[in-house]
């Protein structure tokens, strides 16, 4: 991002720390402060029994996976069951295929250590909080924020700094905004 | 009961349990409203809620008090929550997680939601803004928490949290007079 769109950002979040002492949001004063939340009668008084069930150490940790197990939601089941089916798979596939084993040994053994030095320092370097939040962001409709490399060149330093604050907060940015807008 | 006197009782191999169920009766409302005011549903909220206590019972041993109690079980309330929040976002994604319904749709159905159409729009608005900017929200406008405690428990600066409740609160009010 070029330094102009960083000290843009800045100077905004300095703005903005600034507006929230001085303005009310009309729109938010007609919501009712009530909780509209409710819960499952006397959830309270059996909470705390259910916390020390499970950090009770005579329980053991058998009996808390298969007590975890039966109220696992379906959904989290559904992932289980085809993880364990692709366990099963690939141990079949290393039994009943010999040369599989031979082949990744050796394959492993043409690694050479200046490869596997760059390999550990991409991983070192990798923010995987980058690909979380790219992955989420499919479902919002990053296809559709796709164009044609004439229109990214018409994009301005503005426009990221509109979308960075409208998708992120602040504090997801490393900003030391009192030192770097004295420089 | 205070810190010193709950952690005294929990760091005795002999009273251990009986402090931390203390701890438990006397956090459990806090933490569970804050959690299910981040993930709406009541059934997730009880997984997170047991989940953070685990956590606290398995970290107290080396909590350093550098913080109060509150902050420092506020802090892995939190974090498991941005956690859950993100993962969730990633299961909207694959349909046969069941992650990819309308919230207004989950709220309908919900038999521990009470709130009108206001409160279902409002919740809507809220499900659109990125989890930390949801929680600084949601600690600021709920719990009326000040700006120096929300910085503690998200070690962030006060300056950065009031620009994010107000980027927050703006979102919700356009979001309100659009839909």
């Amino acid at each position: 991002m070029s330094n102009r769109v960083m000290k843009k950002m800045r100077h905004k979040t300095v703005f903005l720390q600034n507006e929230d002492s001085k303005e009310s949001y009309r729109e938010l004063e007609n919501i009712p402060r009530n909780n509209p939340f409710t819960i499952p009668d006397g959830y309270f008084d059996k909470l705390p029994s259910m916390i020390m069930d499970k950090i009770n150490p005579e329980t053991g940790s058998k009996k808390t996976f298969f007590l975890s197990l039966r109220n696992m939601r379906w959904s989290y089941k559904v992932a289980l069951a085809a993880s364990l089916i692709f366990i099963a798979l690939t141990a079949a596939y290393l039994i009943f295929v010999p040369d599989y084993a031979q082949r990744l040994i050796s394959g492993i053994q043409q690694i050479t250590s200046s490869e596997l030095a760059e390999f550990d320092g991409y991983l070192v370097n990798f923010d995987e909080s980058l690909v979380d939040d790219w992955i989420a962001r499919q479902g919002e409709g990053i296809r559709s924020a796709m164009v044609d490399t004439a229109s990214l060149n018409e994009i301005s330093g503005d426009d990221i700094m509109n979308y960075l604050l409208a998708e992120y907060s602040p504090e997801e940015f490393p900003l030391d905004t009192e030192n770097d807008l004295d420089q | 009961m205070n810190d010193a006197e709950l952690l005294s009782l929990i760091r005795n191999d002999h009273t251990s349990r009986y402090g931390f169920s203390l701890l438990v009766q006397q956090y459990q409302q806090q933490l569970y409203w804050h959690i299910r005011r981040m993930v709406v549903d009541h059934e997730d909220a009880n997984d997170l809620v047991q989940e953070v206590f685990l956590k606290v019972w398995k970290g107290i041993g080396s909590f350093r008090e550098d913080s109060s109690l509150f902050t420092w079980i506020y802090r892995i309330a939190s974090n498991e929550c941005i956690s859950f929040l993100k993962k969730r976002r990633l299961h909207t994604m694959i349909p046969l997680l069941g992650g990819n319904r309308d919230i207004a749709e989950r709220l309908t159905e919900d038999p521990y939601f009470t709130g009108d159409a206001i409160q279902v729009k409002f919740q809507k608005a809220l499900d659109k803004l990125p989890p930390r900017q949801r929680m600084v929200f949601h600690m600021r406008y709920y719990d009326e928490m000040p700006y120096d405690v929300m910085s503690e428990i998200l070690n962030t600066s006060v300056g950065a949290l009031k620009a994010s409740y107000h980027i927050a609160a703006k979102k919700i009010e356009d979001s309100m007079t659009q839909d």
